[in-house]
């Protein structure tokens, strides 16, 4: 008797903990937002899908004003949308004793070994708060619905109208609430979108001289038969199928182009499209990556100092290209930690940048960055954008985000569009992504230091979502820029 | 029998204010979500021009413990963990972008490279805390302050430190 009783007061617990959840869900953030053609994503590397996702609260303190008297934690996964059939979760770092007493409810099932969590909602119980050294981590695995995916990919095979295409594109995410009681203490989303991308077989688009054979992503503007489309997004990494794109009657048409070891390649006024079937345009991708030089000043005393500027611009060069940007930097290192001048000329932040820029420590019209000692993290001086300082306490991708500033790039902050993973969100520590409506603004934004460089010459555009830059566009410049937040997530 | 008299209204005194003074340090879920949203908000900027210190700043004392723990103690383990994997992808693909694009040159080894970041994200947490509690502060925050400067830190989060002890003892 006395051991229902314990598991009705279990079962209540659990149910009161629990109860109005599913409202507070809404407020998180993706942490990735995949977009996939379904006829590609049985070729794409299984890897592409794994996840690790670590067991503990966001705060040292677990969660502030929270009782003291719970040492579990309890993960609620939700697993929905039509192109997911499931998650499978396999915990590692995790204590025996821990892992033996895990309790699984709703669409959970397995072991912590392996862990199979069906679509709708699955909860473990009994997961620990904290344990001795490194957090235990869980290594999620997305299962796909394969019988829907392959549905897809017929459609892609017969749709003759690709605009139309997108409107039936579907989405599925999994969300995973990681809960101390009642009290939610961390939280980890990733999403997937599956449009359906037309075959090759109608109009197209042919990529020449695609330097590393990847995926590049094409934004188009054009006509179809349902009228004047705007940035369509397409995929692949030579022939790319458009379905029937018609002559441009009033419409505007256009073609953008990013691609990994390639320049962007922004294509205005194109005439290649007719009203019959057959059209290709060409689009040559040379020149290779637009390489900014970059002079970086190391006035931090200490070996580390220069190392951390070594480890950030190698980050920055593998970021901006691994997200097609078609942007490199080249970087020359001055070591002026021994230079007293030097020092006390370049300060410890944007305060110092007015007598950085007459000084013999400043190349004008090049990217500077300055090691300072000062401990903070980063930041891009509006005086001129081609001045920025890195801290003490800068992480990896703190120098790439600052760049990112000096081609014109905002904030993304609280923009639910973008996943946490955005380079350009103003914190965080585990930003690995470039939006391509990102990668359009840095290449072709008026302002961007790119264009104000001379490191790029082409056809500029005055967008929107975009910060002041060392010089002001034209009035009348072309303000057609694709929406900042076009494929947030390019690779 | 006096001091027997008193004695039992001591710990009738004390047995009736334990559950308000709990109850009074218990925050509802809802709110102590949004502390925690505001204070890693706070912690992990980067420029921190997006109001970040105002809106954590809003919710006063009740941010204080939490950034008195990030303080002594740093990043959880947790958001260690998913910094450390992020940290040791970003060098394994370092290396296989390396072999192809040679304006890449690894100096340290993924241990050192680790290493190197993880230290400045606790040292970024220690100063992050340590300048919220010196701007916000009252005797809690003084507390954490005062016990952080009696702690071997290092030179750049001392500098900090010291500068919000000042500050608070205004």
């Amino acid at each position: 008797m006395e051991r229902y009783i314990r598991r009705a007061m279990a079962a209540f617990v659990i149910a009161c903990a629990f109860s109005g959840l599913a409202a507070q869900a809404g407020d998180i953030g993706l942490s990735r937002n995949w977009k996939i053609c379904a006829n590609d994503v049985f070729e794409l590397p299984q890897d592409l899908y794994v996840e690790w996702i670590p067991v503990g609260c966001e705060t040292v303190d677990c969660c502030p004003g929270c009782p003291g008297v719970l040492d579990k934690l309890s993960w609620r996964i939700i697993v929905e949308g039509a192109p997911l059939e499931s998650a499978t979760l396999k915990f590692s770092g995790l204590p025996k004793d821990f892992a033996a007493r895990l309790k699984f409810e709703g669409t959970a099932q397995g072991s912590a070994e392996n862990l199979l969590v069906g679509k709708g909602s699955g909860l473990i119980s009994g997961l620990p708060v904290e344990v001795a050294g490194r957090a235990a981590v869980a290594k999620l695995d997305v299962g796909l619905d394969k019988a829907w995916i392959q549905g897809q990919a017929r459609l892609a095979q017969t749709s003759l109208v690709a605009g139309a295409a997108d409107a039936r594109e579907d989405s599925g995410s999994i969300t995973i609430e990681q809960y101390y009681g009642k009290y939610r203490v961390n939280e980890y989303k990733i999403g997937f979108r599956f449009p359906i991308c037309p075959w090759p077989l109608r109009d197209r688009i042919v990529l020449n001289n695609n330097a590393s054979g990847d995926a590049a992503a094409v934004l188009v503007d054009a006509r179809r038969s349902t009228g004047c489309v705007f940035e369509e997004e397409r995929r692949g990494a030579g022939i790319i199928g458009m379905g029937s794109v018609l002559s441009n009657g009033g419409c505007r048409s256009e073609v953008a182009v990013f691609s990994d070891d390639d320049a962007m390649q922004l294509v205005p006024g194109v005439g290649a499209w007719t009203d019959f079937l057959g059209d290709t345009l060409n689009v040559n991708l040379t020149p290779d990556r637009l390489m900014a030089p970059v002079h970086v000043w190391v006035a931090r005393p200490g070996f580390i100092a220069l190392l951390t500027a070594f480890g950030d611009i190698n980050n920055a060069n593998l970021l901006y290209n691994s997200n097609n940007s078609g942007i490199g930097f080249a970087p020359i290192f001055h070591a002026v930690s021994g230079n007293p001048v030097a020092v006390a000329t370049i300060g410890t932040g944007c305060a110092s940048a007015p007598a950085v820029i007459g000084s013999p420590f400043f190349v004008p019209g090049q990217l500077n960055v300055y090691y300072v000692n000062g401990a903070f993290t980063g930041v891009n001086c509006g005086v001129d954008r081609n001045i920025q300082y890195v801290g003490t306490t800068a992480n990896n991708q703190t120098l790439a985000h600052e760049f990112g500033h000096s081609m014109s790039l905002a904030h993304t902050n609280g923009d639910p569009a973008f996943p946490v993973t955005n380079v350009m969100i103003g914190g965080g520590a585990a930003r690995t992504h470039f939006a391509d409506g990102q990668s359009f603004r840095m290449n072709a934004h008026c302002s961007s230091t790119l264009n104000s460089n001379g490191v790029r010459a082409g056809p500029v555009r005055r967008c929107s979502n975009t910060i002041s830059g060392n010089i002001a566009c034209g009035i009348f410049t072309d303000t057609h820029c694709p929406p900042l937040a076009t494929d947030v997530l390019p690779k | 029998m006096k001091s027997f008299k008193q004695m039992w209204v001591a710990v009738g005194v004390a047995l009736l204010t334990v559950p308000v003074l709990s109850a009074a340090a218990e925050i509802p879920p809802e709110q102590s979500l949004a502390i925690r949203q505001a204070v890693v908000a706070w912690l992990e900027c980067e420029e921190c021009t997006d109001g970040e210190f105002e809106t954590m700043a809003r919710y006063g004392e009740l941010a204080v413990p939490t950034l008195g723990a990030a303080l002594e103690r740093g990043p959880s383990p947790a958001s260690l963990e998913k910094y450390r994997l992020h940290l040791e992808s970003t060098y394994q693909k370092m290396v296989e972008y390396s072999r192809t694009h040679h304006e890449i040159k690894l100096e340290q080894s993924q241990d050192e490279y680790v290493k190197m970041y993880l230290e400045n994200y606790h040292a970024h947490y220690a100063v992050r805390s340590a300048e919220a509690l010196g701007k916000l502060g009252g005797v809690e925050a003084r507390r954490y302050l005062e016990a952080a400067s009696k702690r071997k830190v290092r030179e750049d989060v001392d500098a900090v430190v010291q500068e919000a002890v000042q500050r608070v003892a205004k």
